[in-house]
Parts: structure tokens; sequence; C-alpha cells
């Protein structure tokens, strides 16, 4: 368990990365199931409850998710049931409707945990971010950039691009053992593994061989030379890397 | 200081910075919040916080100041009914689990209309059980959604 030495509830963006930057060890708390988790000295916490980033929006051309919703709720909003419903249902097999009450899209994304399925999807859709000190970046580059001491405060996802989504858990609720997000729009593929068990991969030459039409055999043997894959508890490298090609044909034949 | 709203109840309390709700509402005295995993996984610790089921383990209690709270002794006449087509169904044995489902399940019906058998599984993903198998739970779920 954490210690915390004080608790902040800011009522502004600029207030709470204020407080943020105020010390370095300052964290924000999302919806805080796994910083409980945590063996560490906290100074401030910072809860950004009071600042409304739990709403949903849309525009003409995206979809706004703001950092503090719930990932029960990007579950069952109608705007991305109807714009990314495969986004619903990536987060729709995380753990339990409690615990997806609790988590928050923000706090999951700035984590970059490697077993996420929102991830993959976002990064497939060209997704980008908003931090409150550091600016507004793709998805796949706030992925690998220096990161500490800042909020998310904002997800936005381009509407136009249709989302596919399959993943293998070994049991209902369980991190994937591998996860695949597949975005298509009218000029490009995006083919994007996640729970690898490192974090989402973007393969490139895969998603370029997709668009130019090349046959599902063809994506596949690029697809397992390109993706890196790992071994933990839940699977080996050698049976994610089949497993890879066994996803994308899934999502293959959906279409 | 805090305010929680419990089970229609006003508490005012002292909290430690990192306390979850599950010890505040044990320590005021709601017994029926049990204890698990506190992992976040097994949802035995379930409550709901402004109507919506949550785990009581894995939220700050200095972020349900102001909100309302509803355990187990709050929907006695629910979980008796309920209880009793448990009972019926040989829906549990150690019981361990049962606060947690019970909570859930109300939230359920209170959520989804005339949900399938897949739909009720999905729903109560985050409650394990590792007596009961789940069948016997359903078809006592299944009773009590008709009620």
């Amino acid at each position: 368990m954490y210690t915390v030495r004080s608790y902040v509830r800011p009522e502004s963006l600029n207030e709470a990365i204020t407080e943020l930057r105020s010390g370095k060890h300052n964290r924000v708390v999302g919806g805080g199931v796994f910083l409980k988790m945590q063996h560490r000295a906290i100074g401030k916490l910072i809860s950004l409850d009071g600042l409304g980033l739990d709403q949903i929006t849309e525009t003409e051309d995206s979809v706004h998710i703001g950092g503090a919703v719930s990932l029960r709720e990007i579950e069952t909003n109608p705007i991305i049931l109807e714009h990314f419903p495969a986004l619903s249902y990536a987060v729709s097999q995380i753990v339990g409707v409690q615990m997806r009450n609790l988590a928050q899209i923000g706090a999951s994304v700035f984590s970059r945990y490697g077993f996420s399925d929102i991830i993959p999807c976002l990064v497939a859709t060209g997704a980008k971010v908003k931090l409150a000190h550091a600016g507004e970046f793709s998805v796949e580059a706030f992925l690998t950039m220096d990161r500490d001491w800042d909020i998310l405060y904002e997800i936005i996802i381009p509407k136009g691009v249709t989302l596919s989504y399959d993943n293998l858990r070994q049991t209902n609720g369980d991190f994937s053992s591998l996860n695949l997000a597949i975005g298509k729009s009218s000029d490009q593929v995006r083919i994007v593994y996640g729970a690898r068990p490192m974090g989402a991969f973007l393969a490139e030459q895969a998603s370029a061989a997709a668009g130019q039409g090349k046959t599902l055999e063809q994506v596949t043997q690029l697809v397992k030379q390109e993706v890196p894959f790992g071994t933990n508890l839940r699977a080996s490298a050698k049976y994610r890397r089949h497993l890879a090609g066994v996803l994308l044909e899934h999502l293959w034949e959906a279409e | 200081m805090i305010t929680l709203t419990i089970n229609g109840k006003v508490h005012q309390t002292e909290v430690e910075l990192n306390e979850v709700l599950l010890d505040t509402l044990r320590r005021l005295g709601y017994k029926s919040v049990k204890r698990g995993c506190e992992t976040a996984n097994c949802g035995l610790c379930t409550v709901l916080v402004e109507d919506k089921p949550v785990l009581s383990c894995s939220l700050l209690s200095l972020r349900a100041d102001g909100k309302s709270i509803v355990t187990l002794e709050g929907v006695r006449d629910e979980a008796k009914i309920l209880g009793e087509f448990l009972a019926q169904e040989g829906g549990e044995q150690c019981g361990y689990c049962t606060p947690g489902l019970m909570m859930n399940t109300i939230a359920m019906k209170r959520e989804l209309v005339d949900p399938t058998d897949e739909e009720i599984a999905h729903y109560l993903m985050g409650n394990l059980c590792r007596c009961s198998g789940y069948v016997s739970q359903l078809r006592a779920i299944r009773k009590y959604l008709e009620v």
C-alpha cells in the first residue's frame, strides 16, 4: 500500500498540472485500481474529479473522450457505440463491471500498460492524446516519449476509421494473451498488436501490404517477421507468433 | 472530514489519506461489505456508489466524499428474495462471495432490461465463486429477474 502526505482536488487543469509538477513524488490518481497495489511514498495525491473530464463529445470529424471517463462509460456510451463499437467491445472484456466503473481511460492510457486492450485500438484509429504540459501527440508517439509529471486530459479519435478488434484470453476477465486491433480508413490500414506482452506495436509493413490489397497469407508473413513477441506466464513468444496469424485471420474473415 | 450518505443515513467521518471505502464502511458498522482479494478481481467488496456497482477495496474514501452509497444492509428486501432463490438452487456453498454477487446482481437488475444468459454472465464476470461453478447461481438469478 502507498502512503500519502496530502490530497488535493484542483478546480482547473492549470492548477492540477502546477500541483503535480511542484514535487517529484506527486502523483495523479485516476481510477486508483492499480495505484493501490503499489508500494510507494506519494507526496501530493491529485484527484481530477473536479475538472469535468468525464464527458464524451463529438464534432463533425472526431470523437473526444475526457481523461476521467470511466471504462464502463466507454463501453455503453452511444457515441462510442455508433462510431467505434469495437472499442466498446474491447473495453467490455476488461475484468468486471465494478472495476470498469472505477478505472478511467486517461490513467489507463497514460500508464502505457503492456497488457492494455485500449491502446492498440487507439493506435489503430490514429487517435491523439492531449497532455496538459507537453501538448498534443499521436498515441504511438506518446507511447515512446518521456511523459512523467504530466496529465492526459483528452483523447481524440478521428471519425471515418472502421475499427475491428479481437483477443485471446485464458479466462474471462484475465489480461489478453494477445490482442489485435485493425483500423481502416479511405487511405490506409493500421494493424496493431498488443499484450505481446510488451506494449502496442504498429506493424507498418503488414499494414502497408494490407492497404495495397495483398493476400492474408502475405500480410500474415509480414506480421510474423516484423512484430516482436515475448514470453511471460500467459503465453510463449512462439505461441503468440502463431496466435497473431489466427487473430488476423479472424478479423480478415469478419470483413 | 468527509460526508457519506450510506443507505440513506448521513455519516461524517475522518479518514486516512490512503484509506479505501471498504475500510471506512466496515469501521462504520456496515459489515456486509467483505474483504476479498483486494486486487480488484473477486467482486466481493461490491457496493453501489451513485447507483453504480464499484469495488470498495479500490475506491479512495476521500473520492467518495459527498456521494450516495448503498450496501447490502440497504437492500435487505431485494437481497432476501435473491437469497431464497440462491438457497433453493444450491447457488452457494461457502457463501463467501454472496454479498458481492447480490450487490452486483441487484445493480444488474436495475440496469439491464430482460438480459440473456450471456449478458448476465458478462455483467457478473467480476464476481468470482470457487464453489458453485456458476450454473446454479445463474438458475437462481434467472428466477430473481422474473420477480
